[in-house]
Formats: C-alpha cells, sequence, structure tokens
C-alpha cells in the first residue's frame, strides 16, 4: 500500500471500519513512514476534540409536553372515530329508551312500505280511509307480529 | 412490568404499542429521547428547535405505530426521520436568515434573542477553553455540507457502524467513508488551531 491509499483509508481505519489483512497492512505502512503517522495523528486528534463536545440534555418539560401533545392527538382521534351519536354517554334507561323509539319508526317505515306494496296492487278508491283506501281482506298476508298489523288492529276496531 | 419493557428491543415496543401499550411509547421515548434531541441539536445549531424537532419526530413514530411492521431497525427509521426534518429545520432557519439580511422588522430582534439563548452554556465549565472548543467543534461541524455534516453526527456521535448509516442515508458503505473521509478532512483544517496546541 502507498501512501495516498493508506491516508485514504485512515479515517476508516480509525473507526474500526476495516478487516484485518488491510488493518495490518495499515500499521506495517504507517510504522516506516513519518507522513502518514502524522496525519493518522491528526485524524485521531480530530477525532477526540470532535467528543469534547458531550452535547446536551433533554429539557424536564421535553417528556411533559411531547405526552400533552399525544393525548391531543388520541383525543382528535377519538372525535374522528364518534362524530355522532355519543350513546355510551347516555345512562343505561335512556339508551334503552333510544333504542325502542328508533326501533317503532323504523318499524313503522317498513310497515307502510309493506302496506304501499299492497296498494299497488289493489285498486284504491277515493274517500275510504284508516289503511289508505284497500280493503281489509288485502291485509291477510300481513305478518301477525308486525307493527302493521298491530296498527290495522287499532284503527279497525276504532272505527267499529 | 416497566422492568420487563426496558428489556424489550425497539421493535418488540413499537409492536406492542400498536396493540394499544401507549407506556411502550414512553420506554421509547427515554431511550432515544437524548439521541434524538442531541442529532437535531447538532444539525441545527440551537437547543430549542432541536426539542421542536425532536417533539415532532416522536409524534412521527406515534402516529406511525399503527401501520409499523419490522422491516428494519427501528433507530433506521428514528435516525432517518430526526435528520430529514432537522434538514428542513435548517432551510426554514436559512429563510429566516435570508429575511433578517434583508432588514425585516423586528426579524432582526428574533434573531438576536435566539442566538443569544443559544450562547448561554447547556451545562457548567471547568475553563474558558473547554467552552470555546465546544463552540468552535458545533461551528465546524455546522460548517460541513449537509450529507458530510450527517455522516461525520451519526459515526461520531452516535456511534453508528458505516453500514447502519449507509441504510439510514440509503447510500453504500463506500459512499458513506468518503463522506466520513471528507468531513474529516475539512474538520481537521477548522479545528486546526486547536490541533497545534495539543
Amino acid at each position: 500500500m502507498d501512501c495516498r491509499g493508506v491516508k485514504k483509508r485512515l479515517s476508516a481505519y480509525l473507526d474500526r471500519e476495516v478487516d484485518r489483512r488491510e488493518s495490518e497492512e495499515i500499521v506495517q505502512h504507517i510504522n516506516s513512514c513519518p507522513d502518514c503517522t502524522r496525519e493518522m495523528k491528526a485524524l485521531h486528534d480530530t477525532c477526540l476534540l470532535l467528543r469534547e463536545d458531550v452535547g446536551v440534555e433533554p429539557s424536564q418539560d421535553f417528556p411533559v409536553q411531547l405526552y400533552e401533545r399525544v393525548r391531543g392527538e388520541e383525543d382528535r382521534y377519538s372525535m374522528v372515530k364518534k362524530p355522532y351519536l355519543p350513546l355510551r354517554s347516555l345512562p343505561a334507561l335512556a339508551r334503552i329508551a333510544v333504542v325502542l323509539i328508533l326501533g317503532i319508526f323504523i318499524g313503522t317505515g317498513l310497515g307502510s312500505l309493506t302496506f304501499r306494496k299492497k296498494d299497488v296492487l289493489v285498486e284504491l278508491k277515493p274517500g275510504q280511509h284508516t289503511v289508505m283506501g284497500a280493503k281489509l281482506d288485502n291485509f291477510q298476508s300481513i305478518y301477525p307480529q308486525s307493527l302493521t298489523r298491530a296498527y290495522v288492529n287499532l284503527s279497525t276496531s276504532q272505527r267499529s | 412490568m416497566e422492568n420487563d419493557r426496558k428489556a424489550l428491543p425497539d421493535e418488540e415496543l413499537m409492536l406492542r404499542l400498536k396493540d394499544g401499550e401507549v407506556d411502550c411509547f414512553k420506554e421509547l421515548v427515554l431511550r432515544h429521547q437524548r439521541s434524538v434531541i442531541n442529532i437535531a441539536f447538532r444539525v441545527t445549531g440551537n437547543h430549542q428547535e432541536a426539542e421542536e424537532v425532536a417533539q415532532e419526530v416522536f409524534l412521527r413514530v406515534y402516529r406511525a405505530a399503527t401501520a409499523y411492521t419490522p422491516d428494519a431497525k427501528f433507530s433506521t427509521y428514528l435516525y432517518r426521520i430526526t435528520i430529514n426534518l432537522s434538514l428542513n429545520q435548517v432551510r426554514k432557519a436559512k429563510a429566516v436568515l435570508s429575511r433578517f439580511f434583508s432588514g425585516e422588522q423586528g426579524f432582526r430582534e428574533e434573531l438576536e434573542t435566539r442566538e443569544t439563548a443559544d450562547r448561554l452554556p447547556d451545562t457548567p465549565l471547568t475553563s474558558l477553553e473547554k467552552k470555546e472548543v465546544k463552540k468552535t467543534v458545533r461551528k465546524a461541524i455546522r460548517s460541513l455540507p449537509k450529507r458530510q455534516r450527517v455522516a461525520i453526527i451519526l459515526s461520531q456521535y452516535e456511534g453508528l457502524s458505516y453500514q447502519e448509516i449507509s441504510k439510514v442515508l440509503n447510500c453504500s458503505s463506500k459512499a458513506v467513508e468518503r463522506l466520513i473521509y471528507r468531513g474529516k478532512i475539512k474538520l481537521k483544517k477548522e479545528l486546526a488551531s486547536f490541533l497545534q496546541k495539543e
């Protein structure tokens, strides 16, 4: 190895990034070359000077501020996930009441959809009321336990 | 439980954070905060900015936990974010400087305040000479081209191998060796006055 080759590898040698064979060649050359010895010492001392700067310590507030920001992220995320009905925040009885009311509306809506299908099949006559003009015998196929059947029974009992 | 977490490797802590164990995130912060802050500090030259960068680094780690897969060493990933954000901060600071020199009102006062804060010692020093060395070393490192600066910081201060640095910088080990070699040659010239005294 000549001086040029050795000088190029001195930095890696000092950082222990050369293999054993190359390391031995460098050492052999340095032992007989004052110029390369000076260069190695200068690089070595430069690295020692760099290490005089031990750096800074994290401020005491650093982790506290960081965890506050993380908590802020979590709050934003949970609001995005649940933007609408905050059912969990209601007491149990209130939750049951909400579900029942929603169920009644949905059931009535579905029942009137079923009824309308019957309307399409039956000729409507003006003047007839409560069950929107269709005849009672058209409701034989309505499911007996449905809200629609309950409504029909109620309205016919009122009429009679 | 806390002792168990201390024994876990970084990658395992991230996987547990992915499962919702927030204490694992705290362990990661404790382990790496000093390194992250110091890398950012040596790149930016300002302690306050370095901590702001470090906050952002760890926030990104936290956000990324839900999609984390241990494809590479956690530290490689962490250092890469740190360096990118630190260099972004340097670019922003240069924009501030250009406004300073153009005489924009208020900026001169703001920058002078920041520079004063940076001159205050972080730790008690035993002699003026050591203080001067530290200041000169920091200035010399900041004068290096970006990639040489980062390679020197990771090698000399964080103890990473050339192979590890190559993964952070996304280049070959040979390229890392060249960066460090050229960086040291420049630093040797910058610090020549101290070397002659030795």
